[in-house]
């Protein structure tokens, strides 16, 4: 059974595809490690003025360590699972709503009453066939995106990590003698800092265009026409894209 | 993150943070252009056991000079004269850690880098 839903053609058996793996979890610790040692000397070190994580720190308002922390225990699972709950309940609603229909067919009864009756069940058997089984692919269509989402920032966040977690400035930042207090740390310190807003400002430029897409998202109502059932890919797959309702 | 660390590092960062960690950035680069100045003028002399063998160095570790006595030219081998140097040599590089060391107590013996 194939019904017209809000803005395309779903079956009744509907269900929203799951997020990707983005395997942040395998490199998470170590990550947050990093941001944590980036955060620790951004405050201790302070940020070279006209450095590119100037801009981003006033952009995402908080310090990168913060941010894929905030990132890392989200899980786009429960968004999903979310979703999916609400697509089974569509389908139960469909199944429910089709021998609605055959049963006030048979009524044996005519005159006043039968249209009056006829008048009021049209409305609702509109609402249980069309209306809420609509609302409800609305509501878990963006449900999914929204775990989608979720796994493209979290695999940013992983491909950050598998491209600066060890380059020369995660090494010059992690062989700093950071929290020393002598000549041998203030000599430092000025790699050290620089170090870390390389890696803030790289791990903030991993994130943003993943983010300005969740503005994209922000602004699509659940309900809504115009927008796909899923998130497309863009860069090759790794990085998942809201289109713009 | 450690809580000790979570509690001393802000979770959010406004205007007003941007603003003094840019002054912080500033004030750090001062000070370590400060000690990089003192120190490359600062020399340390170390002289060997012996006496025989001087080493000139700055207090940010750099080789000045290397003096050897006449002397030790006719009592010591080439070999025991090489000891000698290399061991004078890892002498002055400690000194001119201590030197700096005791640079930086004395120039910034108020500082505090923020908790």
């Amino acid at each position: 059974m194939t019904r017209a839903v809000g803005d395309g053609i779903l079956p009744a058996g509907w269900r929203p595809a799951a997020p990707p793996a983005d395997r942040l979890d395998a490199v998470a610790d170590d990550l947050l490690d990093l941001l944590d040692h980036v955060d620790h000397a951004l405050h201790r070190y302070g940020v070279a003025p006209g450095h590119a994580i100037v801009a981003g720190l006033r952009e995402f308002r908080a310090l990168p360590g913060a941010v894929a922390a905030a990132i890392v225990h989200t899980d786009p699972a429960v968004p999903w699972q979310a979703a999916h709950d609400l697509a089974v309940r569509r389908s139960a609603v469909l199944a429910a709503a089709a021998p609605l229909d055959r049963y006030a067919d048979r009524l044996g009864w005519a005159g006043a009453g039968r249209a009056a009756f006829d008048g009021r069940w049209a409305v609702l058997s509109a609402h249980l066939s069309d209306g809420l089984p609509a609302s409800l692919a609305a509501a878990a269509r963006h449900g999914a995106r929204l775990a989608h989402w979720y796994a493209g920032l979290r695999a940013a966040l992983r491909d950050f990590f598998l491209r600066y977690g060890t380059g020369p400035a995660a090494v010059d930042l992690r062989t700093a003698p950071v929290g020393t207090g002598g000549a041998a740390e203030l000599s430092a310190s000025g790699t050290a800092a620089v170090a870390a807003a390389d890696l803030g400002a790289a791990c903030f430029a991993a994130l943003r265009p993943v983010l300005a897409d969740g503005g994209a998202l922000r602004r699509g109502v659940p309900g809504g026409s115009g927008g796909r059932d899923e998130p497309v890919a863009r860069g090759g797959g790794r990085v998942l894209r809201v289109e713009p309702e | 993150m450690t809580d000790e660390r979570e509690a001393r590092v802000p979770r959010e960062v406004d205007e007003a943070w941007i603003e003094a960690a840019t002054e912080h950035y500033r004030r750090l680069e001062r000070c370590r252009a400060v000690l990089a100045d003192r120190a490359a003028g600062a020399d340390v002399t170390v002289r060997s056991g012996d006496g025989l063998v001087e080493i000139v160095v700055t207090a940010d570790g750099a080789f000045r000079d290397v003096r050897i006595a006449e002397s030790a030219l006719r009592s010591r081998s080439a070999r025991e004269l090489s000891r000698t140097v290399l061991a004078a040599c890892q002498q002055a590089r400690t000194a001119a850690e201590w030197a700096q060391e005791k640079l930086h107590e004395q120039l910034f013996a108020g500082f505090r880098y923020p908790d």
